[in-house]
């Protein structure tokens, strides 16, 4: 049996596939481009262009094309910012493990700003696959689908990802 | 020799946790472990930038407003056909329905408009100020010219257009002053979108906005006057502006004309003037600033440094 699928003009499934998908687009273009601003203003520019062409994206495909919009809206504009994320205080409440153990030395704010740098001179490729996995939780196989690369490749890019964050944050814990 | 955990894709089926109970258990008992976990670990501390999601999707839906295309409904042949009728519609709508409402004030005079849907507008002095009544419910834009005061109430989105900029509010009370190139907003209420040249700043209750030498915005906050513009009491009050600024707000309360090329413009004044005594008004203004005024006649004034 053919189901109709439905018609990404109408506003509340429009509104649907924002609601569902804004967060995960818009952190995977600032993971790409570091720069909060332009990652809000890309997104929206994608979102934009499904709007624009909602008769001719079908529902399934709403989400895939939004994310290939932004990509290339990314590559289209010049300069591109580190990541920093922000590192909270206020959560610092639960220690990290390795402050308990003798072998590290160093502070846990200063292991903090220490992996903040680190994370942000990953390569673009390594730190969105590795962002993605870790703060928006997404597994290996919906990162390959956002990417548009195969699993295989993902879980070395952060397996590489993990080795290089490893060697950029040295002995000195 | 290369260690194991090393190889291919060995850290993400880790960190994922796919690792067999043997590999997991190996691992673990390697130094690197802990390096390994405690990235994690702080990544997970890491915060991602907050972000309003009704927000984006209202500047989603702006930009589509903006962009919009016309997608054609209905078959070509049907233009020809409608095409008559529209003639009249058009006719009779732009009669009735889009009629302007023009307002403009004197100098030294005041001016109270009341608004279709509540809202409220108080004129000051050598303003102009218009309107369309049909469109109203759907889109509340005003086009100004000079100062006034807005008690919006909520609604659709209000607008006020000048030459110098446009302001975006949904329910507040703010002011506007847009005189030739002095652009200044200042909110007492709510919160209000001031947009130029693609620079778009937002200020809350208590903040004020102006722009400097024609090209940046400078937010300051308003602690004197907190609930309405003195200026609609007979006074006209300032918080660290610059004196043309000044000078031109008592040209208009005064119909006076000041010759000031001999002073400095840039100069900063808070303080504030009365509107019915002129010699009063130009004390309080020039004297702390040391410029010494005299009457060239009886409407213009020249204005040397001391």
């Amino acid at each position: 049996m053919v189901t109709k699928s439905k018609s990404v003009c109408n506003e509340k499934v429009f509104k649907i596939i924002f609601d569902g998908y804004y967060e995960v687009i818009r952190n995977f273009t600032y993971y790409k481009c570091g720069d909060i601003q332009q990652a809000e203003d890309l997104t929206q520019d994608a979102f934009v262009k499904l709007w624009e062409n909602c008769s001719k994206v079908i529902f399934e495909k709403a989400k895939s094309f939004v994310m290939k919009v932004a990509q290339n809206l990314f590559y289209n504009e010049s300069h591109h910012k580190k990541v920093i994320l922000k590192y909270n205080q206020e959560v610092a409440s639960s220690p990290l493990s390795f402050s308990n153990s003798p072998e590290f030395l160093m502070e846990e704010k200063e292991f903090m700003i220490k992996l903040q740098q680190s994370i942000s001179s990953l390569s673009s490729k390594q730190r969105e696959v590795f962002l993605l996995s870790r703060k928006d939780k997404k597994t290996y196989r919906e990162i390959a689908e956002i990417i548009g690369i195969t699993q295989k490749a993902v879980e070395r890019r952060m397996h590489l990802a993990l080795m290089e964050l490893r060697k950029k944050i040295g002995e000195k814990i | 020799m290369e260690k194991f955990y090393n190889k291919g894709d060995f850290l993400a089926k880790w960190a994922s946790g796919e690792l067999s109970d043997h590999e997991k258990e190996a691992f673990e008992k390697i130094k690197d472990y802990h390096y390994y976990k405690a990235i994690l670990e702080g990544t997970d501390l890491l915060k991602t930038p907050f972000y309003d999601k009704e927000k984006n999707y209202r500047q989603v839906h702006e930009k589509i407003s903006k962009r919009k295309k016309v997608i054609p409904l209905v078959p070509r042949w049907m233009y020809f056909v409608a095409a008559a009728s529209i003639v009249l519609v058009v006719g009779y709508y732009s009669s009735f329905f889009y009629q302007t409402s023009h307002y403009h004030t004197e100098y030294g005079k005041q001016l109270i408009i009341k608004l279709p849907s509540e809202s409220e507008v108080i004129l000051n002095a050598t303003s102009k100020l218009h309107y369309k009544k049909g469109n109203w419910k759907k889109e509340r834009t005003l086009v100004l010219d000079g100062q006034a005061y807005f008690k919006v109430t909520k609604g659709s989105p209000f607008k006020v257009k000048t030459k110098n900029g446009f302001i975006t509010v949904l329910g507040t009370q703010f002011t506007v002053n847009s005189h030739a190139d002095i652009f200044e907003v200042i909110c007492f209420k709510g919160k209000v979108r001031v947009e130029r040249n693609g620079l778009s700043k937002v200020i809350t209750d208590g903040e004020g906005i102006r722009l400097v030498n024609n090209t940046s915005f400078e937010k300051w906050s308003n602690a004197i006057n907190k609930d309405a513009p003195s200026w609609i009491h007979g006074e006209s009050c300032f918080t660290n502006a610059q004196l043309h600024q000044v000078i031109k707000a008592m040209e208009n309360q005064y119909d006076v004309t000041f010759l000031d090329d001999d002073i400095n413009l840039e100069l900063r004044f808070t303080g504030s003037f009365t509107h019915n005594n002129l010699k009063k008004a130009l004390r309080t203004v020039f004297e702390p600033l040391e410029i010494k005024f005299t009457f060239a006649n009886e409407n213009t004034i020249n204005l040397v440094a001391k």
